[in-house]
């Protein structure tokens, strides 16, 4: 027992490990809660007064399947991966004489402690709507129940394929992971194409799970047949995972311990800013990116120098993911922001929202081309190559990334709109000019000795403070712009000074980071 | 005979601390010469700042007669740079890195070709050619970047720390490109703290302590000076002298 103890608190100690070493680990928290807990107040009141008015409840027991699902499956395929353990388990733990069934039990306890932490927004959001609908204990304790059985059959479910994977390994084990995943997302697929089948309409465990939390919270009467179906499917997944149990026990005894099967892979703490943990993160991002970022190659070909080097940057934000991130940011806000628009009379406030984050674009490619180059900068500094060459490739690549994404994401939704995108366009532009010079000015300056240590997230912060700042007039101008109705010949006279002023800060910054690369010292 | 690299009254510090106080070197054209020394007796530093990514507090360096200060472009071409714990852009496979290596360093496209195939085949990484580096070991890192430096054909090749993490057919190799380039009149000058490998490779040394040069010239004239007899080895010699430092520094 003493030897489960100390496993379990040896691995809380090390998940929370980023927590207690580093201060930025602590801004992340702060910026973690203050984003999570509008969200959770907000998404509860919205839930009550769902409720209060009346909801239609097959309408929501399909919604909230589809988000359990598609939740349940992204954790499912990483049973794909096998069983897995981290590299200092390996190290650490697996040369110790360690039972795997306490291993084993100690790492479930941890997961259920590391997520019940990290899953507190959702205590506010389950308390604010218990006590605003003034459900009774019976029903809270029967959402609670509920919500606590059908993380435990998630989990259950995720470590015993991932257990038989590793066990068998074999494609059966793999092709059912599959086809579990395709049976759980099938409704939601069908529901979005033909809108007949649903999950309320068959019995899945989100469904009776979510009809009972919804039943309960609405005070309507609960069938006892939607109860022994959940506990129906919570007992098959203890069995199956007590039965997995089983085999590591039998290959405890039989001397072929769990051990060998457990693929390594790096922990990565929650909140960890460190360098070594965004290294980390870039390798796996490098090994999973380069397979598509392969067909765009560095050649012996080009004939200027300036050109190679923006090829060269080209393949690294491919590789790396970075082109993929603000592939991935551009896409995400066309769809809140086209779900959320109210009219087609919102349609200018739109393309605006889509610009106005334009500025986060450099601070997001700055960040990784810190974590990923700032090492690597032995290589010109010594090869007698003009610094201004890599800044100018940096700068430039940027502005193009920076510009072309959302540049051609507004085009097409102003042609499908008809309607003009010249503000858009300018204020994307202006964002981008201005935004890449000062992030690149800012990693300049967090590159002297002293300044080495910041993490990169805070450097990212102060790079698009000062953006913010600087970008503000362009703001004004379109604003102004969608407010004041300009027509389309001042919107034209407006947006030449406008960019002139985007150069002219560009310029400013360009001559600053110049004068910064001939001092670059690299301890 | 010119000297190559000429390093007069070198200072360096960190904060409170003197990495290097009065540093004098000489290298001389032809020659594998070995800077040796305890752990923090400045050996990284002192290469650090001939390659140009540390400055100097005091102090002047010049490479083939060329002052880093007036013509820093000119004088790093003459230079390639291997350091201790190699850290190569995991993104590009061993090829890219080499054009690259070799276009910010203005080598000519036919040129460039040839050399990538002829140091390929050396380092035994031919079949490497389209790997990504993430996935090499370390001592394919290591050749990697040892290709990488040798590819503008430099007058001076520095390394620091050369042979870690190279397998024993890696390290034939690298002392079989070591003697090559003297052949061909062009210097190595390598740190390291593996006396036996000093020994073995370099035609002189020169032993650092407290960021002061101690001794410097072939292992007879060191084992003269320090007085260790005919027999003694660089270990002897370089604990003696060393040691003597030290007592000179409590005296």
């Amino acid at each position: 027992m003493s030897i489960f103890r100390d496993l379990y608190m040896f691995k809380v100690k090390v998940f929370l490990g980023a927590l207690r070493s580093s201060k930025s680990s602590l801004l992340l928290i702060a910026i973690y809660v203050l984003g999570l807990l509008p969200s959770s107040v907000g998404m509860s009141l919205t839930v009550v007064n769902l409720v209060k008015g009346g909801i239609d409840l097959t309408t929501y027991v399909d919604l909230f399947s589809i988000i359990l699902n598609v939740i349940f499956v992204f954790l499912l395929l990483f049973s794909l991966r096998g069983y897995v353990a981290y590299e200092y388990e390996q190290n650490v733990i697996f040369t110790s004489p360690v039972d795997p069934r306490t291993y084993l039990l100690a790492s479930l306890l941890t997961d259920i402690t590391a997520i019940s932490i990290f899953l507190f927004p959702a205590y506010l959001f389950l308390i604010i709507i218990i006590v605003s609908l003034q459900l009774s204990v019976l029903s809270t304790a029967m959402v609670v129940t509920c919500l606590i059985l059908v993380s435990f059959f998630i989990y259950f479910i995720k470590t015993s394929l991932s257990i038989l994977e590793s066990h068998l390994q074999n494609i059966i084990i793999r092709a059912i992971i599959v086809l579990v995943a395709a049976l759980l997302l099938f409704p939601a697929v069908e529901y979005a194409l033909q809108h007949q089948i649903g999950y309320s309409k068959l019995p899945y465990p989100s469904t009776l799970v979510t009809e009972i939390v919804l039943r309960s919270i609405q005070g309507s009467p609960l069938n006892p047949m939607l109860i022994f179906g959940v506990l129906t499917y919570f007992s098959l997944s203890l069995i199956l995972f007590l039965h997995c149990s089983k085999i590591i026990l039998f290959l405890h005894c039989s001397k072929i311990d769990i051990y060998r099967y457990a693929k390594p892979i790096p922990l990565v703490s929650p909140f960890d800013t460190s360098m070594r943990t965004q290294t980390i993160k870039t390798g796996q991002n490098i090994r999973f990116f380069s397979k598509v970022g392969s067909y765009i190659s560095l050649n012996i070909e080009s004939k200027s120098l300036q050109i190679f080097l923006i090829k060269k940057e080209i393949v690294r934000m491919t590789r790396d993911g970075s082109f993929f991130i603000v592939l991935l940011f551009y896409v995400l806000l066309s769809i809140i922001s086209f779900l959320s628009r109210s009219s087609e009379a919102a349609f200018p406030m739109l393309l605006f929202l889509l610009s106005f984050y334009a500025f986060l674009v450099p601070a997001m490619l700055m960040s990784n081309w810190r974590i990923v180059e700032q090492d690597l900068l032995w290589i010109p500094i010594t090869a007698g190559l003009d610094f201004v060459f890599i800044t100018k490739a940096i700068m430039y690549t940027f502005v193009i990334t920076g510009f072309t994404v959302p540049a051609i994401l507004i085009l097409i939704l102003s042609v499908v709109n008809n309607f003009e995108p010249i503000t858009s366009l300018v204020l994307v532009a202006s964002s981008s000019i201005i935004g890449s010079s000062i992030n690149l000015y800012t990693a300049m300056e967090f590159l002297s000795k002293k300044r080495r240590a910041t993490p990169s997230i805070m450097i990212s912060y102060v790079a698009m403070f000062l953006s913010g700042l600087l970008i503000s007039p362009v703001y004004i101008y379109a604003l102004a712009n969608i407010f004041l109705g300009f027509d389309i010949l001042i919107r034209i006279v407006f947006a030449v000074p406008t960019l002139v002023y985007s150069v002219a800060i560009y310029r400013v910054f360009s001559k600053k980071i110049e004068r910064k690369a001939l001092n670059i010292e690299l301890s | 005979m010119p000297a190559i690299l000429q390093l007069v009254d070198v200072w360096k510090s960190y904060d409170e601390v003197k990495a290097l106080c009065g540093l004098n070197l000489e290298v001389f054209r032809g020659e594998i010469f070995g800077l040796v020394g305890p752990n923090g007796a400045g050996k990284t530093t002192c290469l650090k700042i001939i390659v140009g990514l540390l400055k100097m507090d005091k102090g002047s360096i010049m490479v083939n007669g060329i002052d880093p200060t007036i013509h820093p472009y000119e004088y790093k071409r003459l230079i390639g740079y291997v350091p201790e714990s190699v850290s190569l852009p995991d993104y590009l496979t061993v090829e890219e890195l080499l054009i690259y290596s070799g276009k910010i360093r203005k080598v000519p496209n036919e040129v460039l070709k040839q050399r990538i195939d002829s140091y390929l085949k050396i380092f035994d990484l031919e079949e490497k050619r389209k790997t990504l580096i993430l996935q090499l070991s370390r001592g394919m890192k290591q050749k990697t970047a040892m290709a990488s430096a040798l590819i503008h054909d430099p007058d001076l090749l520095i390394l620091d720390e050369p042979l870690i993490g190279i397998d024993p057919a890696g390290q034939h190799a690298i002392k079989q490109i070591f003697n090559k380039r003297v052949e061909e009149n062009k210097t190595v000058f390598l740190s390291t703290h593996m006396l036996d490998t000093a020994e073995r490779m370099c035609n002189r040394v020169a032993i650092i302590h407290k960021g002061k040069n101690v001794a410097t010239g072939d292992l007879r004239h060191l084992r003269r000076l320090s007085e260790t007899g005919e027999d003694a080895t660089l270990e002897e010699v370089f604990l003696k002298l060393t040691e003597e430092t030290r007592m000179e520094k409590k005296e």
